[in-house]
């Protein structure tokens, strides 16, 4: 860990005791991370270590202390709408389907804050070739999809932004494992085609090390291990007693 | 037969009057889960602001955009001003609030043009068009400007990525901030918006139902209950519920008696309460437990 100082001078986000709350309960408890330029982090932890909070409190959706940089700029205390127009995209907890929307729509609003219009049809039809099924089902409204239907579209809308890091919430979250394996390839794929930074929070701890290239243990609002993720996986110890697999 | 036909283009007439309201109430009720009751008094105030435009010599069709442009303004400010510190209270205050605007437009339209009914022009000739005898030219024409505000409203949210963001932005509000809308002003426009419609349907109705500070009250009322017929959360259908009560009351009017007209627009809304609370066109909110 003694190179976390001197990674995270050049790193995309980079973000110092950070700490939140809902209401009079702390859910964080001033934690230090960083996502590497084009890097993926992964932030892993059990039910309840505030993984989601995290990501909530990275775009100021709750109450939230602690330095929040992009690529150098403080974005801490802006309004969510402003921090995304920065080229910050999320893809929450619970998917944030418009559900009486067409699936095209979806996707039309994920570039919502875009000024070069031309070419949002053209992002769309990217998204159509990374997942097949949403161009199938691009008419329908959202809220007939299925499970992993919306966890595509709720990846590809964020895609839509053009963003400069993506917030991912749990993707494989409900997902068949042979689904949460394409998502995973895709992502991959799209972090180096594209240089898109990542920061995913996830329980399937195997999955998340074997795509991210640095991660983080969250226990109860706190960092307990963090380092490269090749050194964590390969580590016995620390995976038979903090991910248990 | 004549007179029966007569009954119905009236009622289509007024009915657009109603749809527009309907659809007014419609907008806001999508973003906020509120029928903002004082819908009816912004229009007529707005419509005593075209009669004091016109009684200052400007043109008809002059006074009516300044009137238009005016609401948009007066429902956005209302929004900003007003709503905006009560969004997060307790139904019961917004409700309040809601009505506090009705007395408060009701009062000063009194209070500045006085409680005495004026009458208000008609922008369209006082012969029916096309030597027919069954509408009159203000119907005829006042359902043309609805049926043209109604269509390009639906080109607007249909086809504009502003409109889309609109509708986006009533229905989920944390999802549009992740994508960057400006929830907060979203909801704003929709206020100017709703204001605006009203407007053109105060300025329709007024020259039929005279001019006075009470003018839009029954107006509200079949608005309501055809938003309710149509289904509250259903544009379309509100719509479409306004034309179908504006109807209605018509051949009730002229069938039955006017006694029982407004009585009509009241049964309609408890018999939807009772009957099919969603409307028919409403979605049935299903909860996945």
């Amino acid at each position: 860990m003694s190179g976390a100082r001197s990674t995270a001078a050049g790193a995309l986000l980079d973000v110092r005791g950070l700490a939140a709350q809902y209401g009079p309960t702390r859910v964080l408890h001033g934690i230090d991370f960083s996502v590497a330029e084009g890097g993926i982090t992964a932030i892993l932890g059990a039910n309840g270590a505030g993984k989601t909070t995290l990501l909530r409190a990275v775009c100021n959706m709750i109450r939230t202390s602690g330095e929040v940089r992009l690529a150098g700029e403080r974005i801490d205390g802006q309004a969510t709408e402003a921090i995304v127009r920065r080229g910050v995209a999320h893809v929450p907890d619970g998917r944030g389907t418009f559900m009486n929307l067409s699936v095209e729509e979806n996707l039309r609003l994920g570039a919502h804050t875009r000024r070069d219009r031309t070419e949002v049809g053209a992002d769309c039809e990217r998204m159509y070739a990374h997942f097949p099924r949403l161009r199938e089902r691009r008419r329908q409204q959202a809220g007939t999809l299925s499970g992993g239907e919306q966890q595509m579209l709720a990846v590809s809308r964020a895609l839509m932004l053009r963003p400069r890091l993506l917030l991912l919430d749990e993707p494989s979250f409900g997902l068949a494992p042979l689904i949460v394996q394409q998502l995973f390839e895709i992502l991959r794929v799209i972090n180096q085609g594209e240089k898109i930074g990542m920061l995913l929070v996830e329980q399937n701890a195997a999955m998340a090390l074997a795509l991210a290239d640095h991660a983080y243990l969250l226990e109860t609002g706190r960092v307990v291990m963090s380092g490269a993720a090749e050194a964590i996986r390969s580590d016995e110890s620390i995976r038979r007693s903090y991910l248990g697999y | 037969m004549d007179l029966f036909l007569h009954q119905i283009l009236a009622g289509l007439a007024t009915g657009g009057i109603y749809a527009s309201v309907a659809l007014a109430l419609v907008m806001i009720y999508q973003a906020t889960h509120l029928v903002n009751f004082a819908q009816g008094e912004m229009a007529m105030f707005a419509t005593y602001l075209a009669w004091a435009l016109l009684q200052a010599g400007v043109p008809y069709w002059g006074a009516f955009a300044i009137t238009v442009v005016s609401a948009f303004v007066l429902g956005v400010a209302i929004e900003r001003i007003v709503i905006r510190p009560v969004e997060n209270s307790p139904i019961l205050v917004i409700v309040i609030v809601f009505i506090a605007l009705l007395v408060i437009f009701n009062s000063l339209a009194g209070w500045i043009f006085s409680y005495t009914i004026k009458p208000f022009p008609s922008p369209f000739p006082a012969q029916p068009l096309f030597g027919n005898s069954y509408v009159s030219s203000h119907e005829l024409g006042s359902t043309a400007i609805t049926l043209v505000v109604l269509l390009l409203l639906f080109v607007f949210f249909r086809f504009t990525p502003l409109g889309l963001a609109m509708r986006a932005a009533a229905q989920n509000p944390v999802s549009s901030r992740l994508v960057g809308i400006r929830v907060g002003w979203m909801l704003a426009l929709g206020w100017g918006l709703a204001a605006a419609i009203g407007a053109i349907a105060g300025m329709m109705v007024a020259p039929t139902v005279f001019l006075e500070p009470n003018m839009m009250g029954g107006v509200l009322l079949y608005a309501f209950a055809g938003a309710l017929l149509g289904g509250i959360d259903s544009p379309g259908g509100a719509v479409l519920g306004g034309f179908v009560v504006g109807v209605l009351e018509n051949v009730v009017g002229a069938y039955v008696g006017t006694e029982l007209k407004l009585t009509l627009a009241l049964v309609v809304i408890v018999g939807v309460l009772v009957v099919r609370p969603s409307g028919m066109f409403g979605r049935v909110n299903v909860v996945r437990v």
